[in-house]
Order: structure tokens, then C-alpha cells, then sequence
């Protein structure tokens, strides 16, 4: 059989129904003259057909009629699963943020010079323990010049806080900072 | 006119009732999935499982369902088995897929062809390039005319052409070596 590439493309674009009207009447023309061309279309005709028949095979039993419907639910629960997943890491991202400020705001907290003591006074043969709090107040040397005893941490914590508070103030009129909104 | 007490069948044959977009897509699964499934598994091949390739096509268009038209969805289902398909390929794997074309899933038809030839041309088919799979399956399988070929593969009409003018040759080299033995 001697046929050459060019008329091969043409009959398979016969085949697929690819050429202009003049195109395929053209080559109907030439197979009805050509014995060897009419040989290379039945050839190629043949192998399409078994081509053809494979793919079909690839396709599920039409008896299962079943078949589209279990498509469908497996869609759909891997749709939901998806959308759990994404709110999963949406939450994780929000706590992990939670934790951070938290983290961020509790270590400025602690940060704030406290000093906290627990003291237990000799007792007269009576073990006795006390929980005191005291707050130590310190000059620019770091030397101790007075020290506030508290009953509660929250006392304490209070008046640690409105010692920072007035430590600020004063380094801001020294330096002729920003006059801020007193609450004090 | 019609008279009271008369039926109204002309209104039900042209105002079809309407449709939820979910109802809309489990039709389209129920009609085209079996021919979607078979492009799968002809792109594919054994690399991947085509089952997962089609539940990943249709898991993609049905998360955005809304955006699409639901009641002529052919063309928009094949184009993303195919992209889907082709996706897959291109990740690397490291080991093949066991084919998940079990016995009770072919269809009939293929048992009155002699399996082995079949056996054969799958064979032949899966060792193509992926580009002359998918163009061999949408051409001969989808009918599709080398333009829709074009726009599914993102490539032109003459690279479709030589795709499938290639792709065919290397097929029937190979099945000539198999009837000649």
C-alpha cells in the first residue's frame, strides 16, 4: 500500500468530519479511483471502530443504575468535609491569633516591676503561715526606698499600677511631653 | 381557549417546572458522568484513579455551582474532567494506580469484541503522550470537532490535527506489531 502522509491526514479528516464539502467530495472521489486509497481509509476506518469500542468499554455497566447517584453523594460529603476543614484551620487561625494578643498582653502585664513575697512570721510554738504582698518602690539606682505590704495580690497589683502610672506622668512633665487625658 | 375543567397541557409542556441548582446538577451527573468517567480513564490510564479525577471535577464544579449554567452543562462537565485529567498527570506520582476497572463495571458491549484486543489498544492508547490521549478520546469517543478540541486543550487547530495524526500513527504501529505476532 502506498499511501503517502498527506492523503492519510486527509482520510482520517473525513473520518472525523473535519473537511469542507468540496474537500470530502474531492477524496469520495479519489477512493472511488484509487484502490489503494479506499484500502488505507478501510484500515483507518477499522482501527477508529475498535478505538471506539474501547472507550466504551471504559464507561461503568449501564445496569448500574446506581452508579450516578453514589457520584452525587460522594460529591457532596467531600464538599462538606472540605468545608469542615477550612472552618478547622479558619478557627485554628483565630486562636492562634487569640493567643498571641493574650500572650503579647499578659507578658506586658508581668513585665511591670512587682515584687510579691511570701513571708510566713515565727510563730509562738504555733506554726502559723501568712500570705503578704508587698510592693517595693525603688529610686533610678535601684535602690529600695520604702516598701507597701498588701493583703490581696489585687491590692498590690493596684498600687504597682498607679506607681507606674505616676512614673510616667512625672517623666512626661520633665521632658515636657504631651500633656495625655488624666484618669488618674 | 380553553373551557373550565379542561386541562392545560400545552402549559406543562412549555413551562417545565422549576429547577434547584442542586437538581439541576444531579441531573447533569446522572446524564453525562458515565461518558465523563470513560474520557477519565482514557487520559489517564492507570497513572491515576479516573474515579477520583471525575469526583475532583465535580467536587470543583459543584462548590461553585452557582456561577454556572446548569441546564446545557456538557461542554463546561468534559472541559473539566479533561483540565482535571491533565492536572493530575502533570503532579508527580510515585507509584501507579491499580486499574480500577473491575470486570463488573465494563460495559457488555466490550465482551462481544475479543478482550485482548481491547486489552490491547488500551494499552497501546495509555503509552501515548497525555496531549494525544485527550485529543484521540474527545475526537473519536466525544465527537468533538478539532475547534472544541482546541478551546478544551488550550492549543490550536493545527496542533490538535498533528496530535491526532501522530497519535494515530504511533497507535497503528503498535497494533500492526501485535497482528503481526
Amino acid at each position: 500500500m502506498n499511501v503517502c502522509d498527506t492523503d492519510l491526514e486527509l482520510l482520517e479528516g473525513l473520518l472525523d468530519q473535519a473537511l469542507d464539502a468540496s474537500e470530502a467530495a474531492a477524496m469520495q472521489h479519489r477512493l472511488g479511483d484509487d484502490p489503494d486509497l479506499a484500502a488505507a481509509f478501510r484500515d483507518l476506518r477499522d482501527q477508529r471502530a475498535l478505538r471506539q469500542t474501547m472507550f466504551q468499554s471504559l464507561a461503568p455497566d449501564p445496569a448500574d443504575s446506581a452508579w450516578p447517584q453514589r457520584m452525587v453523594q460522594g460529591v457532596r460529603t467531600a464538599a462538606l468535609r472540605r468545608q469542615f476543614v477550612r472552618r478547622s484551620w479558619r478557627f485554628a487561625g483565630v486562636a492562634a491569633a487569640a493567643c498571641l494578643a493574650l500572650g503579647f498582653f499578659a507578658g506586658h502585664l508581668v513585665s511591670q516591676p512587682h515584687n510579691f513575697v511570701v513571708r510566713a512570721p515565727a510563730a509562738d510554738g504555733n506554726i502559723k503561715s501568712v500570705v503578704a504582698y508587698e510592693v517595693a518602690l525603688t529610686n533610678e539606682s535601684g535602690q529600695v526606698t520604702a516598701v507597701q505590704t498588701f493583703d490581696t495580690m489585687e491590692k498590690a497589683r493596684a498600687f504597682a499600677d498607679d506607681v507606674d502610672r505616676w512614673r510616667l506622668r512625672r517623666q512626661q512633665v520633665e521632658h515636657s511631653a504631651l500633656v495625655i487625658a488624666d484618669h488618674f | 381557549m380553553l373551557e373550565t375543567g379542561e386541562v392545560s397541557w400545552q402549559f406543562a409542556a412549555v413551562w417545565p417546572m422549576a429547577q434547584t441548582i442542586e437538581e439541576l446538577f444531579e441531573r447533569a451527573v446522572g446524564t453525562h458522568s458515565r461518558r465523563l468517567l470513560a474520557i477519565a480513564r482514557a487520559i489517564v490510564g492507570n497513572r491515576a484513579s479516573a474515579e477520583d479525577v471525575l469526583q475532583q471535577a465535580l467536587l470543583n464544579l459543584y462548590e461553585h455551582r452557582d456561577r454556572y449554567d446548569w441546564k446545557e452543562p456538557g461542554g463546561l462537565m468534559r472541559r473539566t474532567v479533561v483540565n482535571e485529567a491533565l492536572r493530575l498527570l502533570r503532579t508527580p506520582r510515585m507509584t501507579m494506580v491499580a486499574d480500577d476497572h473491575p470486570g463488573d463495571s465494563v460495559s457488555p458491549g466490550a465482551a462481544m469484541l475479543d478482550a485482548e484486543m481491547i486489552g490491547r489498544v488500551r494499552s497501546a492508547i495509555d503509552a501515548l503522550p497525555e496531549h494525544f490521549r485527550a485529543a484521540l478520546v474527545l475526537c473519536e469517543y466525544e465527537n468533538m470537532s478539532y475547534i472544541q478540541i482546541a478551546e478544551v486543550l488550550d492549543a490550536s487547530v493545527p496542533q490538535v490535527k498533528t496530535w491526532l495524526h501522530r497519535g494515530r500513527r504511533q497507535l497503528a504501529e503498535k497494533l500492526k506489531v501485535f497482528m503481526a505476532s
